[in-house]
């Protein structure tokens, strides 16, 4: 249970780590690209009119009688979105997806950013609201454990397009999935990236997902769709579906490289902490 | 068509439940999987496969119904050949003549394939018998149903330069009440000797039961197949052989090694084609002469030529075919054997040596095998001819004279007893009118004057004797020495000028040394030869071809089966006895002309036999397929 006092310690925990990885401080912890007026130096640029005279860069100018004035980064409280994929197909997988939409939910929370989680399905769920604050963490905890999941197909590049319609503004966009989706994934990456998201991919597949324990006539059924069709799986045909899923998978950590969206793989057996910890230490959602 | 058993038809009821089971929709377990679309992407690439995916419950049951109607037909036991499947006598031919080559195998090859294929298709019921014919008949299996010694048999088989008689399959006739009753069993092995002991079982069965009498040959057998008997024959394509079909060898009178050689040649070639004639001496390699021939189809005319200084022993005569191919090569050599100068050294004991001495002389013109020795050297003579008391000595005395013929018996004597006083003969009764001594004589016509009652030693062999018994003419033996007697006064009854005079001495003499049937220079294989200077009672070491050897105390040798030169010891020195192939029915080897006359028969493996491998395999591949289909 997400709202089990036991399940929340252990995100007390990984947040007091992501404290320490992360450095962050009471103002939000999320850096910014944008120079302004902070405590931590960006840059030099030239003094124009109208520039705060009190950055300008005085020892600077004693050497070498110019004026230049320093840049500072803006600390800003940066919003997260989580795309949790919802389709049956994570079925297996769906507690351990909600613990790390949970885990990276609740650091977000207490890192005072904006959070909002939605589900990905034939189309784009809400599951929590944009909110912020550590008062938020409940009713994320708690929207998260009442999910379920929704059948029909996972339709990412459709929900990619009624997230962007929901949210313009530049935020980060953490999608926790199986990445199985039969309409592909390219389209939907493309138009989050193009859009200025952040986007980081967090694939989740067990063994079901990339090894064939089928054999002889069976009828395989879509877990999303239901569609069903009699087939007779040989030795050849499981391996020609690893090659499929492996295929499928190469594509999509090729197609994350193109763009610089960061990917990370996971399957259920390993502790979610560990991932989020993984994460923590790579220096965050980075590609 | 026929079927053993149709009541096994009515297993054909199996394909119902069969087809029921398999129009049951068995629906495969569902199994949900993730990544659908991949497995649809799979499957897509294998439509090709599709149409027999679609079909493969069809497929499966038509393999099954294909397997239950063949199982169901092999337990009614078609038969699609016609064969009647009555007992049978195998005859496998294993003359000369089967050891041509056509193609890569040898006629025998070929019949013996014939009957493995035979013994392959009996039935479980039918029983069969396997022999071989040639000169005579061996029987190498009983009558039996078991297959596999049936087989054994036939692998047994090896050829032979036998010559075929038609006698031997005349008694294979049904009219015979026991088709191997004079039939001689294989005795020279062990299998050989149980088939002899259980003949008469087998017999007497196959007497009773309608068999079928299947002689598996080339045809040529000497003559026509008996009509009981059915002829599958072997080889119709017309090959071409040319071989040695007569041959022969004689010292010529007047030279000392001046011999004459004799030969024929027979062809079954279409045309006139070039053959050489090698002679040689000792071994085949001695050349000492070679004659160019020109062989014509058919029997050649006999050709003689002569050798001025030929030496005694070994001789090969050889015919060389050169480019043209011969598919007979037994034929094509001739053994022949010339016997040394080995004549019976006589001496006479008597007073009257004259018309003795002009008796063994006038034999000994003609063919040289009496030799008259002087006086002085008696002691080395074999053979003594005297009258009266004849003296015998003792086996010590230094002597090599162990026979003898006496006349006028007087005295004394081992070889005869109770002498008493003449008696008148008027007609004499001959016992053995055949017997090598009297053959060539007329008893009758010899007036017994002066003949003496007598008694012969007990075991003499008397062959004429007087009206009252008194024996006449008769062979006594005593102490390791023989004697031929003859009771008569040859002076007082003019038998010295007698023509049969001679007769007796030299019949006498040759009997007595073992030497009555001359040697010839080479036989037929099959015939018998006479063993020189054998003794009833004595041993003849044989020394034969390819290392056969064996002692013998029979006065023939034979029958001679491998060609070659065999090497006889016995008492009377060293021999020499040739055997050759010369039988122009085995060359003349063209059989396009001989019919099959045989009725249908099952060969191969039996319809049964194969409707069930195909069911097996059949089987196989469904369980295959099935293995495929449920555990992938």
């Amino acid at each position: 249970m997400l709202t089990d006092s036991s399940f929340i310690r252990r995100l007390d925990s990984l947040y007091l780590l992501a404290r320490k990885v992360l450095n962050g401080s009471l103002q939000a912890d999320r850096k910014s690209t944008k120079k302004g007026t902070g405590i931590t130096f960006a840059d030099y640029a030239e003094y124009y009119m109208g520039a705060d005279y009190r950055s300008i860069d005085w020892r600077v100018f004693a050497r070498f009688e110019s004026l230049v004035i320093k840049l500072f980064e803006v600390e800003e409280d940066a919003t997260i979105y989580v795309l949790l994929d919802q389709s049956r197909s994570m079925e297996s997988k769906f507690v351990y997806a909600r613990q790390l939409a949970a885990a990276l939910g609740y650091i977000g929370l207490n890192c005072l950013d904006r959070l909002a989680v939605y589900g990905l399905g034939d189309s784009l769920t809400p599951i929590l609201d944009p909110c912020r604050g550590r008062g938020s963490v409940m009713p994320l905890l708690k929207g998260l454990e009442d999910i379920e999941t929704i059948s029909g197909d996972t339709k990412f590049n459709n929900c990619a397009r009624l997230f962007q319609a929901r949210h313009q503004r530049r935020a980060v966009v953490i999608v926790i999935s199986d990445f199985l989706f039969p309409g592909g994934f390219d389209d939907g990456l493309s138009y989050l990236q193009w859009h200025k998201h952040d986007v980081y991919c967090l694939r989740v597949q067990n063994d079901d997902d990339t090894r064939c324990l089928l054999k002889g006539d069976v009828e395989l059924e879509c877990v999303e769709t239901g569609q069903h069709r009699r087939v007779t799986i040989s030795p050849r045909e499981v391996k020609m579906y690893e090659a499929a899923v492996t295929e499928w998978n190469a594509k999509l950590a090729k197609s994350c490289a193109q763009r610089g969206i960061g990917l990370a793989s996971t399957t259920p057996e390993i502790p979610f902490e560990r991932v989020i910890q993984d994460i923590l230490r790579r220096g965050g959602l980075v590609a | 068509m026929n079927f053993g058993s149709p009541i096994f038809f009515w297993s054909f009821l199996s394909l119902i439940p069969l087809i029921a089971i398999y129009l049951l929709k068995v629906r495969p377990v569902r199994k949900p999987t993730t990544a659908y679309f991949l497995w649809d992407n799979i499957f897509q690439e294998k439509k090709a496969t599709s149409l027999f995916q679609r079909f493969r419950d069809l497929f499966s049951l038509l393999l099954m119904l294909f397997a239950f109607c063949a199982i169901a037909l092999a337990l009614t036991r078609p038969d699609f050949s016609g064969d009647d499947q009555k007992d049978l006598v195998l005859l496998i031919d294993n003359s000369a003549s089967m050891n041509a080559k056509e193609g890569n195998s040898t006629r025998l090859e070929n019949a013996k394939t014939v009957a493995s294929q035979i013994v392959r298709a009996l039935n479980g019921t039918q029983r069969c018998s396997i022999a071989t014919v040639s000169n005579e008949a061996t029987y190498l299996s009983n009558l039996t149903d078991n297959p596999r010694e049936l087989l054994d048999a036939i692998s047994k088989i090896t050829e032979s330069s036998l010559s075929s008689n038609i006698e031997t399959l005349n008694q294979f006739q049904k009219a015979s009440p026991n088709p191997n009753a004079s039939g001689q069993t294989d005795e020279g092995d062990e299998g050989g000797e149980a088939n002899k002991d259980d003949q008469p079982a087998a017999d007497s069965e196959l007497a009773k039961s309608d068999y079928r009498v299947v002689l598996i040959s080339d045809g040529l057998v000497g003559g026509k197949v008996p009509d009981d008997i059915e002829l599958i024959k072997i080889g119709n394509s017309k090959i071409g052989n040319a071989g040695i079909v007569a041959c022969d060898m004689l010292r010529l009178p007047g030279g000392s090694n001046r011999v004459g050689v004799f030969f024929q040649i027979a062809s079954t070639f279409d045309e006139s084609v070039e053959g050489e004639l090698i002679l040689s001496h000792d071994s085949t390699d001695n050349l000492t002469k070679l004659i160019p021939l020109q062989i014509e189809p058919g029997k050649n005319v006999a050709e003689v030529f002569e050798l001025d200084d030929a030496p005694a022993g070994k001789w090969f005569v050889q015919l060389d075919m050169g480019e043209n191919k011969d598919v007979l090569p037994d034929d094509n050599i001739a053994f022949l054997s010339l016997a040394k100068k080995k004549p019976i050294p006589v001496s006479v004991v008597a007073t009257d040596r004259y018309f003795y001495e002009n008796s063994v002389l006038a034999f000994s013109r003609a063919d040289g095998l009496l030799q008259l020795i002087d006086a002085e050297s008696e002691a080395k003579s074999q053979l003594k001819i005297g009258s009266g008391s004849f003296p015998v000595a003792n086996s010590d005395d230094g002597s090599s004279t162990n026979d003898f013929l006496v006349f006028q018996p007087k005295g004394e004597s081992p070889w005869w007893s109770e002498l008493g006083e003449e008696i008148e003969v008027t007609l004499p009764r001959t016992l053995d009118e055949n017997h090598p001594v009297i053959r060539h004589l007329e008893p009758t016509s010899i007036p017994f004057v002066g003949a003496r009652r007598l008694k012969a030693p007990a075991g003499s062999e008397i062959w004429v004797t007087a009206e009252d018994d008194t024996p006449l003419i008769y062979r006594a033996t005593n102490a390791g020495r023989t004697a031929v007697v003859v009771n008569l006064d040859p002076l007082a009854s003019d038998f010295y000028l007698s023509a049969w005079f001679p007769v007796i001495v030299y019949s006498s003499a040759t009997h007595l040394a073992g030497r009555t049937e001359a040697v010839h220079s080479t036989y037929p294989t099959g015939r018998y030869a006479s063993i020189p200077g054998v003794k009833p009672g004595n041993e003849t070491k044989v020394d034969g071809p390819e290392e056969s050897k064996l002692v013998t105390t029979e006065s023939l040798l034979g029958p001679l089966s491998k060609p070659g030169f065999y090497d006889l010891k016995n008492g009377g020195g060293d021999w020499q006895v040739a055997c050759s192939l010369l039988s122009p029915n085995e060359t003349s080897i063209n059989n396009e002309e001989i019919k099959d006359t045989s009725q249908p028969i099952n060969r191969g493996f039996s319809p049964t036999a194969w409707l069930t491998l195909i069911a097996v395999v059949v089987l196989a591949v469904e369980s295959v397929l099935y293995q495929r289909r449920k555990v992938g």
